[in-house]
């Protein structure tokens, strides 16, 4: 009952791949069909950190390029920041830099993690390395691909880490 | 209250029930449903187990305030279902009241779905135009490489043809030379006038081939410039008289100028024209003569050539011009090509060629060339060959898999000079290149297991600074992007272009010896 509860916040454009990095993570799935979030999906898995167990809420918000009112009133209380990035159309990555900024207004400084997601289609880039270096210059910046699963646990994990310590 | 408000309450209610299919639960501490309202199967909870929704509420209470009601209008319950939860806290129990978004979720749903879907294909439509685009772009750099190509083929035949004009000449001379001495023997002179003719008739092939060089290009410019018409009449009497006189034929060069000033034409055009239509009259007459006029009044030019040949017959008047065409003059072994280009030329001059001819007695042919404006001189198309690659003692990384193309590389690499290191592992990459950062690096985009530019994009973010050129199969313009996005310097596309990567490789060394 003690254990500890941390809600985080996934964000991003449409269709970059919140919701299937979600279910990478928490069921180990994937699935290439597009279903469009509506409203939100709240999902919860443990982990541990530092031998210490956490539930991590995580909330899998519609994909928008802005902070409309209903997310506006969903990320309140979140713990931490997920911005998800689809790596093969630079506008989500804006998209991303723009909802960063706007729930800034909204949340006191929490732990925010950049995931450049779809790294399985490299061959489709449009987001730089020069773009992912100035990015890891301000938040911590992971390459992820729902579909292999490559680097979707180290960055739930590193933003799990963030949040135990900030407590 | 009044009646009818009650009335109208219950009607509102029932209203709303019916819309919302609400279903309450009490619960304690969270964790235990103590009693339900409404029917709950309706969000799929059987059996009497809240479990699941206990968990949900459990979830989004997280970083909340437990406290205090709360309400999420919107929310997946899984399967695509959507509810609003509203949480309202009170002793000694919670309640949780669980309504059905469906109407306004599916809709939403709908909608979003069909928006965002649209949304992406019209990035992907956006990618293509792009794409058509830079296809396009590349068509037309292909088609100036390949006017390079055609200028490249110009040149050929230009010196070609030229180059076989000189030793020709000296054929004919030398064979002019021996004929007094070989006179006697009528086997030795029969064999010297083949050789005169066949000499005569190469010059004027070589003379064609130049024309059709220079016609190649559309807009090849006539070089026009003063000259001497005397000369110019020698140097057709000196081409064609061995060939007349190997058939018996009379041949006269004459020239007349009333003017007080040299003519101003491009002499090496004009040449070929009477070249062509002399060759032709020798080439057609069995006896008798070919008489050659030109006459130069100040303004213009006019060339006649007579002869006393075998004619063209009226049905093929309207064709001698045609580009090979060969029934015009039996017995004739040409290219065919000779009286088209004369045509050609002529128009391009701004002149006129006529003609008038019976079978049997012979042919005149008549040029009429106004005066030409002298030409600017023309800068003359010069060799760009590329200075030879210096061997520099650089270290090149080859990431490849493919044993035949790293092997190709490695061999080309070789040629000039260096001597790279082969490596197909991209951790042992990384690790190399952190211990002994290489000048260049080449990386295959399809390596089996990763994607060269997954590779790339690795290297630049461990700080590699040096040059890397990527190569892959799949050559359109979403790689290329990539591979810029990456960080490669240079994309090239397999077959790989050996020149056009060592210039590649020229360009992005570091030009320190
Ligand atoms: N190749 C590839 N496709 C992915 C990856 N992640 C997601 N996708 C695909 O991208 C599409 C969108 O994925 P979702 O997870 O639904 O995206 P989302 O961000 O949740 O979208 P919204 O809910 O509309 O905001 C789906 O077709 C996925 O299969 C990935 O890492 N690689
Ligand atoms: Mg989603």
């Amino acid at each position: 009952m003690s254990e500890l509860a941390r809600k985080i916040c996934l964000m991003g454009d449409f269709g970059v791949g919140k919701s299937s990095l979600v279910a990478r993570f928490v069921r180990n799935t994937f699935s290439e069909k597009y279903l469009t979030t509506v409203g939100v999906k709240v999902d919860s898995k443990e982990v541990t950190v530092d031998r210490r167990n956490v539930k991590l809420v995580v909330w899998d918000l519609a994909g928008k390029a802005e902070l409309d009112s209903l997310n506006k009133s969903y990320i309140r209380g979140a713990h931490g920041l997920m911005l998800v990035v689809d790596g093969t159309r630079e506008a989500s990555l804006r998209a991303a830099l723009y909802l960063w900024m706007q729930s800034q207004k909204q949340l006191a400084q929490v732990p925010v993690v950049m995931l450049i997601n779809k790294l399985d289609l490299i061959d489709k880039w449009e987001v730089s390395s020069a773009d992912i270096v100035r990015l890891s210059e301000s938040v911590p910046t992971f390459r992820t691909s729902a579909l292999s699963g490559e680097g979707v646990e180290a960055a739930f994990a590193a933003l799990a880490k963030r949040l135990v310590e900030s407590v | 209250m009044s009646k009818r408000a009650e009335l109208a309450q219950t009607a509102l209610m029932r209203f709303l029930t019916e819309r919302a299919k609400p279903v309450i639960l009490t619960v304690y501490r969270q964790r235990q449903v103590i009693e339900v309202e409404g029917d709950p199967a309706v969000y799929g909870f059987r059996n009497g187990d809240f479990s699941a929704v206990l968990e949900l509420v459990r979830n989004l209470l997280v970083g909340g305030d437990a406290s205090r009601p709360s309400v999420w209008p919107l929310v997946d319950i899984g399967n695509r279902r959507h509810t609003g939860i509203l949480w309202v806290p009170d002793t000694p129990n919670d309640f949780i009241i669980i309504t059905d978004a469906e109407l306004c979720g599916e809709e939403l749903s709908e909608r979003q779905q069909a928006a965002n879907e649209l949304a992406l294909v019209n990035i992907e439509k956006s990618k293509t135009i792009r794409e058509l685009k830079l296809v396009r772009d590349e068509l037309q750099a292909k088609t100036t490489a390949l006017t390079e190509t055609h200028r490249f083929q110009r040149r050929l035949v230009d010196t070609l043809s030229h180059d076989l004009r000189t030793p020709l000449t000296s054929i004919s001379g030398y064979a002019a030379l021996l004929e007094p001495h070989l006179a006697e023997n009528p086997v030795t002179m029969r064999a010297l006038n083949a050789i005169q003719r066949n000499a005569t008739y190469l010059k004027t092939l070589a003379e064609n081939l130049l024309h059709l060089a220079a016609a190649d290009n559309n807009n090849a410019p006539l070089q026009s410039h003063p000259f001497a018409l005397d000369q110019l009449a020698d140097d057709i009497e000196s081409i064609m008289r061995p060939m007349a006189d190997s058939k018996r034929l009379r041949l006269s060069v004459d020239w007349q100028s009333t003017a007080q000033k040299m003519p101003v034409f491009d002499d090496l055009r004009l040449r070929q024209i009477l070249l062509n239509l002399v060759s032709n009259a020798v080439r057609y007459t069995r006896e008798g003569r070919v008489d050659v006029e030109l006459m130069y009044d100040g303004e213009q030019l006019i060339a006649r050539v007579t002869d006393t040949g075998i004619g063209i017959a009226p049905e093929f008047h309207d064709s001698i011009f045609e580009p090979l065409n060969r029934g015009a003059q039996q017995g004739c072994e040409g290219a065919g090509l000779g009286l088209s280009i004369v045509r050609q030329l002529v128009e391009k001059m701004g002149g006129k060629i006529t003609f008038q001819s019976a079978v049997g007695i012979g042919t005149r042919f008549q040029v009429l060339v106004p005066e030409q404006t002298p030409s600017e001189n023309v800068p003359p198309v010069t060799d760009r060959a590329e200075p030879p690659l210096r061997i520099r003692s650089e270290r090149v990384v080859i990431v490849d898999d493919d044993p035949d193309v790293a092997e190709m590389l490695v061999w080309s690499l070789h040629e000039v000079g260096f001597v790279p290191r082969l490596m197909h592992d991209p951790d042992a990459v990384y690790q190399h290149v952190a211990e002994q950062p290489p000048g260049l690096m080449i990386i295959d985009v399809d390596l089996g297991m990763r994607s060269g530019l997954a590779v790339t994009q690795e290297l630049r973010l461990r700080g590699y600074t040096g040059s890397i050129i990527v190569f892959s199969g799949a050559n359109n313009t979403n790689t290329r992007q990539a591979a810029k996005a990456a960080g490669a310097d240079a994309f090239l596309a397999k077959p790989l272009d050996m020149p056009k990567f060592l210039s590649w490789m020229k360009r992005l060394l570091p030009s320190s010896d």
